[in-house]
């Protein structure tokens, strides 16, 4: 592939410990990764002209975070709000940028908080009601209070259309326990089997706890500049080969797709058409997965197997490290670690990079990353590069 | 108790009266007549606002579910399962909603719902799906 060099590519990676860190801000996570995100590229923190950040359920940093990094001169600044989709999105509205000549050198953050020390002050916010009114509110007085129990309703669905199965889906969290064991950094340090996935406490069925996504505090910064800037730099770049966004919308009426289907149907040839390239030439793949069965609708609709078929796929032994599909191969969100659209791009640049030590996947020249938020409301995809594709 | 507290506002008022009463109330669209969930408030096919209600006639078929496992007396108490589904009002809406008095292994999809009342906290009732 000809690389211009208003390319953009990925220059820094910054990545805060993750997990059950305490005592530090959204905004504390936040700063930490922008400061080692620049270090990564080989950058001082007044290189950088652009500035977006992203916050989580703990709360946002907001456009401050300028003043606390105390960065002069930026061409861009914005804070969004976009929910799991928020690592891909930021990345992509700083591509744009930099394409345009707007910006040179853009950071991207996100970070989240959510876990609390047992038993300190934090502890007595988190158990105070939220105010339960109107339509959310009835949703949570019913008992919906989060991702487990609609999307347990979703897979539900899967199951009754097409007879997926819930040790199906084990497959998919048995696979990525076996990556994440070879990844230094991951929270989950167990092997499970297939069995230990059925016996694990039920949560909504049929979603049980090892279906379901770990919750992590941290932040990850990335980098964006031009593949003419990233030639002096510290990393290998990793293009921004393509990049979309589906976000289809939803009335509560009858509708014979729900559950079934997400935006990874659009906008998953969109990015790969940007790239000029197929699902036949993506080499490895970084799924949001805050539930297995996302993981598996998302094969399903970027083409990797037939609709309905997710299941055979998952379950017919080419996942995991020893298999011939290398998919979240850091772990993901299930076994690695949980900062939203973060988790699979991180994944994503480390493997594009060649960095992924003793996970590493040999071909590695083009990685397909999708993000989810929402239920079925959010999806944004990246097809990244390697420096030889 | 099926549901937990919940407080009415500006939106939901006409349908939690609509809920003292018995009815399941919708929104009718005035320009071009389709029927949509009281949650909405803007026509799907023509874009209006929606402003008029009307009531449903209490008929669904059940479109999906999942049974809560809850331990409301803490991690050591006993689990209590809670069946919540999607019902599919004949009228077309979507709603959210506990099922109850119908056994787990009965629960299929298309399975004739009936709508019913449970109570919400001290103040306000709200929809419930019962066996048809």
């Amino acid at each position: 592939m000809t690389t211009t060099m208003q390319q953009p590519v990925i220059a820094g990676l910054g990545m805060t410990e993750i997990g059950k860190i305490y005592g530090k801000s959204v905004t504390d996570f936040s700063r930490e990764a922008v400061q080692l995100a620049v270090a990564d590229a080989g950058l001082k923190l007044s290189d950088i002209d652009g500035l977006i950040v992203h916050g989580g359920v703990a709360g946002s940093p907001g456009v401050e975070l300028q003043r606390d990094l105390n960065l002069r001169d930026l061409s861009l600044l914005a804070e969004l709000k976009t929910w799991g989709t928020n690592a891909a999105v930021m990345i992509q509205y700083a591509a744009m940028a930099v394409q345009t000549g707007q910006a040179t050198t853009v950071v991207c953050v996100f970070a989240d908080a959510p876990l609390r020390q047992p038993g300190g002050v934090g502890e007595q916010f988190a158990a105070a009601n939220p105010k339960v009114s109107g339509w959310s509110g009835i949703k949570y007085a019913t008992g919906i209070r989060s991702g487990p129990e609609l999307i347990a309703m979703n897979t539900r669905r899967h199951m009754l259309k097409y007879g997926t199965t819930s040790e199906q889906l084990g497959h998919i969290a048995v696979a990525q326990r076996e990556w994440a064991l070879l990844n230094p950094t991951a929270q989950m340090t167990k092997p499970i089997t297939l069995e230990d996935h059925q016996e694990s406490r039920m949560i909504a069925d049929p979603l049980r706890l090892l279906d379901c996504c770990l919750v992590s505090n941290g932040g990850i910064a990335v980098i964006v500049t031009t593949a003419g800037r990233a030639k002096d730099l510290a990393q290998p770049p990793v293009k921004m080969l393509g990049w979309s966004q589906q976000n289809p919308g939803f009335y509560e009426h009858a509708d014979p797709d729900f559950g079934l289907v997400s935006g990874a149907t659009v906008a998953g040839p969109k990015a790969l058409g940007m790239a000029g390239l197929t699902v036949e030439d993506v080499d490895v793949v970084q799924f949001y997965d805050c539930f297995t069965w996302t993981v598996l609708v998302t094969l399903e609709d970027y083409g990797f197997c037939g609709k309905g078929e997710g299941g055979d796929f998952v379950s017919s032994g080419v996942l995991g490290p020893y298999g011939t599909f290398p998919m979240n191969t850091g772990g993901g969100q299930l076994s690695s670690f949980y900062l939203q659209g973060s988790t699979p791009v991180s994944e994503g640049i480390i493997q594009a990079r060649g960095q992924a030590g003793a996970r590493q996947v040999e071909k590695h020249d083009v990685v397909l990353v999708s993000n989810n938020g929402g239920s079925l409301d959010h999806h944004a995809t990246l097809v990244l590069g390697s420096a030889d594709t | 108790m099926v549901f937990g507290p919940v407080e009415r506002d500006d939106d939901s008022a006409e349908f939690f009266d609509g809920a003292a009463r018995g009815e399941f109330m919708m929104h009718r669209c005035e320009a071009c007549g389709r029927v949509w969930s009281p949650s909405e408030s803007v026509c799907g096919d023509c874009g209006a606002a929606l402003s008029t209600w009307v009531a449903a006639s209490g008929d669904a078929e059940l479109r999906s579910w999942t049974v809560l496992h809850q331990r409301p007396h803490g991690k050591d108490g006993e689990v209590v399962q809670k069946v919540v589904g999607i019902g599919e009002l004949v009228e077309g809406p979507w709603w959210w909603a506990p099922v109850v008095g119908i056994d787990q292994a009965g629960l299929r999809d298309g399975l004739p719902l009936r709508v019913g009342f449970a109570a919400a906290g001290d103040d306000e009732r709200l929809p419930v799906f019962e066996a048809r």
